[in-house]
């Protein structure tokens, strides 16, 4: 469903199953097999289908992510060093452009399928955000 | 090695109005055979005008320009026109197609002036309409083109001659997203082929598709980065995901 870019660990996914189930939200029954050991399905309860209608119909809050080691260095920076930070915004200008090169190269893979391509559109586009927000870094070190 | 492009101390100061506007402070460029390099920096940085100084378009206030082992920074204007015949190819931003020519009278146009004989010059066109996906637009005229077919037709006429080196300012600046991607990427497609290729933008994504990155600030070359070839595509996905998840 996730185009093979969400590795999942089966351990969580039988964890959040169970949790699901104390909460009314799906069940299970227990099918046997002849040579393989038994296999458990889930399916939805009403309950559930309505938790996931009303899960669809939300918008989701959207994170904003403002925790950036990079920002951190910067600050820190500015408190120790003697020096100006421009040089710790050109460094990290390089690994964003480099990061930016392997997506725009990978972007054109035939290979790709639909979702997969959709999520490596949305990472360039966070790729160039960060960069132009360096731009805005470097700007304001600038001024000062 | 000889370079395709090499400059030494290279300056250039316009006077508008007696006031002296320093475009380049001394760039010390280098350009390997077969290389592709973007020039990045944001708009009056001097890229543009590094590029003209590069191409002949026009000369130098102080320093040395070599384009595949020729002096040119001292050429009058007749000999400039010369090169930019026959050493380099230019795609800007505007495609400067000629309206009333079709498209392979427009791509045709650079070959014949340079002397080469018809039937070379049309073989080459068909090898690279067709290489750029436009072959069957050879009787067009640029009006009836979208913008990034137009492009295409400017870089095929920028390549007919086999230039040296292949200069790019903002070729895709009149482009949307998905077209100019199509365009970078046969600008990759004609350097893995070998053709050497010198791109100035101001845009991260364009400039990512070179193998080498110079960033430009103040008229001046201040930092640069190799970027590597593409990796793994499941590495970089799984990178992704734990990026941005």
């Amino acid at each position: 469903m996730l185009g093979g870019t969400w590795p999942l660990n089966i351990g969580q996914v039988y964890t959040t199953l169970s949790r699901l189930e104390r909460d009314g939200l799906v069940e299970s029954q227990v099918v046997p097999q002849d040579l393989l050991p038994d296999r458990k399905v889930y399916s939805l309860t009403a309950a559930g289908g309505e938790e996931l209608d009303r899960w669809l119909a939300e918008p989701a809050q959207g994170s904003i992510r403002l925790k950036d080691e990079f920002f951190i260095k910067l600050l820190v920076h500015q408190l120790v060093a003697s020096d100006d930070s421009l040089a710790l915004i050109w460094k990290q200008r390089q690994i964003y452009m480099q990061k930016l090169a392997r997506l725009t190269a990978l972007r054109t893979d035939p290979s790709l399928d639909a979702t997969t391509r959709l999520l490596m559109e949305g990472a360039i586009l966070h790729v160039e955000a960060d960069l132009e927000w360096l731009d805005l870094c470097e700007e304001r070190l600038g001024e000062t | 090695m000889e370079m395709a492009i090499e400059t030494r101390d290279l300056c250039k100061t316009y006077r508008t109005d007696g006031v002296a506007v320093e475009a380049l402070r001394g760039v010390d460029l280098r350009v390997a055979p077969k290389e592709f390099v973007a020039v990045m920096g944001p708009s009056g940085c001097g890229k543009s005008t590094l590029l003209h100084l590069l191409g002949g378009l026009d000369r130098p206030t102080a320093g040395v320009v070599t384009v595949v082992g020729r002096r040119i920074d001292a050429l009058d204007e007749s000999a400039r026109a010369v090169l930019r015949r026959e050493t380099v190819g230019f795609v800007f931003q505007a495609y400067n197609l000629i309206p009333n020519l079709t498209v392979a009278d427009n791509v045709d146009l650079p070959g014949l002036l340079a002397g080469r004989p018809p039937a070379e010059v049309a073989r080459r066109r068909e090898e690279l309409l067709a290489a750029l996906g436009i072959a069957a637009k050879v009787r067009a005229l640029p009006g009836d083109l979208s913008a990034g077919q137009r492009q295409r037709v400017a870089l095929a006429r920028a390549l007919v001659n086999r230039p040296a080196v292949l200069l790019a300012d903002e070729p895709t600046g009149n482009l949307d997203s998905r077209s100019g991607a199509e365009v970078m990427a046969l600008l990759r497609r004609f350097h893995a082929a070998g053709q050497t290729i010198l791109l100035v933008t101001h845009d991260p994504q364009v400039a990512s598709f070179a193998e080498r990155l110079i960033f430009m600030r103040d008229g001046q070359l201040v930092d640069e980065v190799e970027l590597a070839a593409p990796g793994d595509t499941a590495a970089v996905l799984s990178g992704l995901v734990q990026l941005e998840l």
